[in-house]
């Protein structure tokens, strides 16, 4: 009797054994894979953060080579380049405007929106007091970012126009000191720069919200890939996703730690951080609102004739479906 | 119908109620599943076809490739659910519904493609600037294609609403229907459980109760009484039983007065044997007392023989019991112990076995006469153990009786090895002592005679000098002074030897290098051993310093080497080897006499013809001599050992018959590093006196009178007192005037130093000299050594005692110059 009891353990914990390899090869197919990407250092981000200091890259069996940019737009503008990049972390602004150029990128998910991250920021001793003050005024931006749009966005809604303001094309990390130095009057830029330029300008400065307080503006920041990259490797891609939805999920439930790891990976203050954290909503996702955000800018990116082109790319060619739809299928709503 | 199988009967019915239940709950659950799964399909299509509105709603204001794809897309995914849906098993009423709706559809994929061709044709005319009627005309036609557009997809949204009603009321209705089944059912399993349990129970319980009711009355005696039980279960058995057993009972009973007769009968017998018993019962108590007091007795017999087991086992004398074979009956756990045999072995042996040869003879004999029937009182006998050791035992044998005749002897002794052993240890402790008493009266007797012995031989010495002084060196009375002078020499000492021996000299210790001794002592030695014995010296250059006795070590060596040339009388090699040594606590073990520190060891070896055990064991004894008579004093050997004891060493021999000899001399090393500086004297030629004035305290006549003598002779002017009073009367009269006190250290009425000691008060620059035959006294040696005064020891020599008063005389005037 207790052999045979014996016997069957024996049976069972092999068959434990080799189910439990079985589950282990699954996991990770193939050989750990290197994937080298740009990423902005910004709150936005905190997804990648988190992913890359609780280890969830490894744990997918990948190598992530991370290489720090100052906005996305240079991100981008580095993979299209033909710098060694194999994705970006990037807003929707510099993927609309480089969409009338080229096809050879996709965005894969949106990790993080937000409409409260960009945001203009005045000297109160250049006399600007409201939105309408603005006019004639120097405003610092980085030409094709979603500051740029934003501020598009914003004169709009308080009856002006991009030409009715002096554009001064100024890098992401550069805009909080032009500020100080008063070589602009304004800035519109994204966190932390406006925190930045706040610390700088201490009560000079002056936080303008677009007329009647409405949220004007929602900022997608994507996962974007070269498109060579993401046809040769779809289960990287997928395991990618996964370590950002641990991440999203460790941010869900963790939200002092999450803090804590950001602030110290961007060496900025804890404080600081936390105050601005629940202005983004971060999660996966493929939504139809984006796609409309998309044409929306390219048409005003048309308009204001930022842009050679006359029509409106055909967005659903730069989305990848796949790799997400695996992942978190109900975060894909886009139609189809 | 049994019981059991009426039982049964009713379990298979609730089993079959309940499956029933459960069928009917299982198809009504997959039948709800089914309207579930259609209502999801309608959803689906409720949400296609808003999104397909989204999307032509886009498409009309911005008329992007997007839209126009994803319409396309969203089109034919709601197309194959259409299809989908229609191949299911759909209810037939929805049927009509599904039709107008796939009708729609069709309508509405038209009308987009036109609006799509109507928006391309448009788009064409105003880039190639065509006529505006035309324009007009495809505006107008867009606008009646979007309201055809949104009038179909309005009336399919209608439609599936309705159809998604419908189905939500069948879902509720299907619901409702399960409830209602369920309840019911549940209802009527009760109830029917009731009444089939009540059956049950009363068809088993009625004839029980008839039963109860037939045995009370057959009970109260009423053989007569008929159960009535018609059934044909258990029941009607057991009814029938019990009437064919009433029946039996009605037969065999008999009338009560026989009954009450026959039960007097034995109250009468049961009184007779109610007397029996008690009369047994106090035959058993007398029994029980006698049992108890068989015990009792039992119990003192046992303890008495666990008292005597217990003695014999614990004690320490050896009991044994032996066959008159010489077999062992019986020993004690002593025995085993003591001879260290087990019992194994034990049965294999006779008690003649583990006697000691020796007493073997004996043994038998006493054995025999206890065999005999004697006792034999207080012997003294020697076993040997199994280890080989000798137990020497003391005890009384007697034979053991049965029926007047002799079957065994027991013998009970002591162990008195260690008791014997330490009598022996005893023994050789006095033997020691009594040599030490032995040593000490010579010692003493030496001290007493020297003395004078010293003074008389001061007396003769000097006096032979003088007479040689005035003899004619060639004449035959020259040789007699000469054999005097000889004679005297070696009077002198022995003397000097039986001091030395019994401790009593005084010894002048410096830090001393023994290397530098043997040195200085090697052309002595060489003259004394002769030319058939080579001396060989092995010395350690850097040896440790030593606090010694120069003469008296030179005396230790001196010794030794004449006994060693002594011992070689056919030649040979005598070897001296100096060696530091530090003994540590476990090798002290291993040298003979030894203790823990650092030592210098002295070795003189020989080739020469060696000692037995014996003439080792007394070559330290005073006057034990193995030369011929008169050759020896016998007190070299004794002189060494007081030497090296009054050292603070030891000396140990090595030597076997024919294989030469080893002395090992330790002597413990100073905790000087430096060799005391040794005064380097100056040859005297000239002895005379140059008229010094010498006082001479000497209290014997005949030394006092050679002395003077002597003195003038030299040309001093002596003065001589024989006391120390007569000496201070003269010392004050001449005003302390004198160059040199010369004093006998024991004078009738005080000691020399007291004497010189005023002296020096008055004089402190006057020269001293002291004389002794013995000092008795170390501390007045320490006094001498410590304020610096020269001593001589008598008998002196006489140009000694002239070449100290010169060199002392010399020294003063040195130092007055």
């Amino acid at each position: 009797m207790n052999r045979k009891i014996m016997s069957l353990m024996l049976v069972l914990l092999f068959g434990i054994l080799i189910s439990s390899c079985t589950q282990q090869e699954e996991k990770h197919p193939g050989s750990v894979k290197k994937i080298t990407f740009a990423v902005e250092t910004s709150f936005l981000t905190a997804p990648v953060w988190i992913a890359e200091n609780k280890g969830y890259f490894q744990e997918e069996g990948l190598n992530i080579k991370i290489k720090e940019f100052d906005s996305g737009k240079a991100a981008l503008a580095a993979m299209l380049g033909g710098e060694d990049l194999d994705m970006v972390t990037v807003a929707q602004t510099p993927v609309m405007f480089n969409s009338f150029n080229r096809k050879d990128y996709a965005i894969i998910a949106a990790m993080v929106c937000s409409d409260k991250d960009v945001k203009l920021l005045a000297r109160k001793d250049r006399g600007i007091e409201n939105s309408s003050d603005l006019r004639g005024k120097k405003i610092g931006v980085t030409k094709g970012s979603t500051g740029h749009f934003y501020l598009g966005l914003f004169l709009t809604h308080s009856d002006l126009k991009l030409s009715n303001v002096d554009i001064i094309d100024i890098g992401a990390s550069a805009l909080p000191q032009a500020l100080r130095d008063g070589r602009v009057d304004a800035i519109c830029a994204w966190e932390p720069h406006i925190l930045n330029a706040g610390k700088l300008l201490g009560e000079n400065a002056v936080f303008l919200p677009p007329k009647g307080g409405a949220n004007i503006f929602r900022e997608d920041f994507y996962f974007v890939v070269n498109k060579n990259f993401m046809e040769n490797n779809p289960e990287a891609l997928k395991r990618f996703l996964k370590a950002i939805q641990k991440g999203e999920e460790f941010i869900q439930k963790n939200k002092k730690k999450s803090i804590g790891i950001v602030s110290r990976r961007l060496k900025v203050d804890k404080e600081l951080v936390a105050s601005v954290w629940d202005d983004f909503d971060f999660q996966l996702l493929l939504d139809q609102a984006m796609l409309m955000t998309l044409e929306d800018e390219a048409r005003w990116a048309i308009e204001n004739k930022l842009t050679k082109a006359t029509e409106v790319p055909n967005y659903l060619d730069y989305v990848y479906l796949d790799a997400l739809e695996d992942v978190k299928a109900d975060a894909v709503t886009i139609i189809r | 119908m049994k019981i059991k199988t009426n039982l049964i009967l009713l379990a298979m019915t609730f089993i079959i109620l309940i499956v029933t239940l459960a069928f009917i709950m299982v198809r009504t659950s997959e039948y709800i599943n089914e309207k579930i799964r259609e209502s999801n399909a309608v959803n689906k299509i409720t949400k296609d076809v808003f999104e397909l509105n989204i999307i032509t709603y886009e498409y009309l204001e911005y008329h992007g490739k997007r839209m126009q794809k994803q319409w396309l897309m969203k089109y034919d995914s709601l197309g194959k659910l259409l299809k989908a849906i229609r191949k299911e098993k759909m209810h037939p009423e929805h049927l009509p519904v599904l039709e107008s709706i796939t009708s729609d559809y069709k309508i509405l994929g038209d009308s987009f493609l036109k609006l799509q061709a109507n928006y391309t044709e448009r788009k064409r005319l105003i880039e190639k600037k065509g006529s505006q009627s035309k324009i007009n005309t495809s505006l107008a036609l867009e606008k009646r294609l979007i309201t055809q557009s949104l009038f179909k997809s309005q009336k399919m949204l209608s439609e599936i609403f309705k159809l998604s009603a419908t189905i939500e009321q069948e879902i509720s209705r299907s619901q409702e229907k399960v409830n209602s089944i369920i309840l019911f059912s549940i209802i009527g399993i009760i109830i029917l459980s009731v009444c089939v349990s009540f059956l049950t129970i009363k068809a088993i319980t009625k004839p029980i109760n008839k039963l109860i009711k037939g045995t009370t009355i057959i009970g109260k005696g009423n053989l007569e009484h008929k159960i009535d039980v018609r059934t044909k279960n258990e029941m009607g058995q057991l009814a029938d039983s019990f009437n064919k057993m009433t029946k039996d009972l009605q037969e065999t009973t008999v009338s009560i007065d026989e009954l009450r007769a026959t039960e007097q009968q034995l109250r009468a017998s049961n009184q007779q044997l109610r007397a029996s018993e008690q009369q047994l019962r106090a035959s058993n108590q007398q029994l029980r007392a006698n049992e108890q007091q068989l015990k009792a007795t039992e119990q003192q017999l046992q303890e008495s023989e666990a008292r005597y087991r217990n003695l014999i086992e614990e004690t320490h004398e050896i009991i044994q019991s032996i066959a008159p074979d010489g077999s062992f009956i019986f020993v004690n756990p002593a025995w085993f112990k003591i001879f260290g045999y087990t019992e194994s072995e034990l049965k294999k042996m006779k008690v003649f076995d583990i006697i000691h040869p020796d007493s073997l003879g004996k043994c038998q004999e006493l054995f025999h006469k206890v065999m005999s029937g004697e006792t034999v009182d207080s012997f003294e006998t020697t076993f040997v153990a199994k280890n080989g050791k000798h137990i020497i035992v003391e005890g009384t044998a007697v034979p053991r009786l049965q029926v007047g005749k002799v079957i065994a002897t027991q013998g009970f002794f002591r162990d008195v090895t260690e008791r014997k052993e330490a009598e022996k240890e005893k023994g050789k402790i006095q033997n020691q002592l009594i040599q030490s008493q032995k040593m000490e009266a010579i010692g003493t007797l030496a001290a007493g005679v020297a003395h004078d012995f010293n003074n008389l031989l001061t007396t003769i010495q000097g006096n032979v000098y003088l007479a040689m002084l005035e003899t004619d060196k060639n004449s035959t009375v020259a040789k007699d002074i000469e054999e005097i002078k000889v004679a005297a020499g070696r009077a002198a000492s022995l003397t000097q030897q039986l001091l030395l021996f019994s401790k009593k000299q005084p010894m002048g210790f410096v830090s001393l290098n023994i290397n530098r001794t043997i040195e200085n002592l090697m052309k002595m030695l060489k003259r004394l051993i002769g030319e058939d014995i080579t001396i060989n010296t092995q010395l350690d250059p850097e040896l440790w310093i030593i606090d010694a006795d120069e003469v008296n070590i030179e005396q230790v060596i001196t010794n030794i080497t004449v006994n060693a040339r002594d011992a070689m009388p056919k030649g040979g090699t005598i070897t001296l080897k100096t060696e530091n040594i530090i003994i540590e606590e476990k090798q002290k073990d291993t040298i003979p006499n030894s203790r823990v520190g650092r030592f210098v060891r002295l070795s003189i070896e020989d080739t020469g013809v060696g000692m037995d055990k014996d003439t080792i064991s007394r070559i330290f004894e005073p006057f034990f001599s193995t030369k011929e008579s008169g050759k020896g004093t016998g007190l070299g050997m004794s002189v060494v050992y007081g030497i090296v004891e009054q050292h603070k060493g030891w000396i140990n021999v090595y030597s076997e018959p024919g294989q030469g000899s080893i002395f090992k001399i330790y002597l413990p090393a100073a905790t000087s590093k430096k060799e005391a500086k040794i005064e380097e004297k100056t040859q005297i030629s000239n002895m005379s006196g140059d008229n010094e004035r010498i006082l001479l305290v000497e209290d014997d006549e005949a030394i006092c009178k050679f002395a003077i003598r002597l003195l003038e002779n030299n040309n001093y002017t002596v003065f001589s007192a024989g006391n120390k009073k007569d000496a201070m009367k003269i010392f004050k009269k001449e005003n302390g005037n004198f160059d040199l006190i010369i004093s006998d250290m024991v004078l009738t009425d005080g000691t020399g130093i007291d004497l010189i000691e005023k002296m020096i008060s008055n004089n402190p620059k006057l020269k001293i000299l002291l004389t002794s035959g013995y000092l008795d006294e170390k501390s007045k040696w320490s006094i001498i050594k410590m304020k610096g005064y020269k001593f001589l020891q008598k008998p002196y020599e006489i140009h000694e005692l002239l070449e100290t008063i010169r060199r002392l005389l010399s020294e003063s005037k040195n130092s007055d110059s």
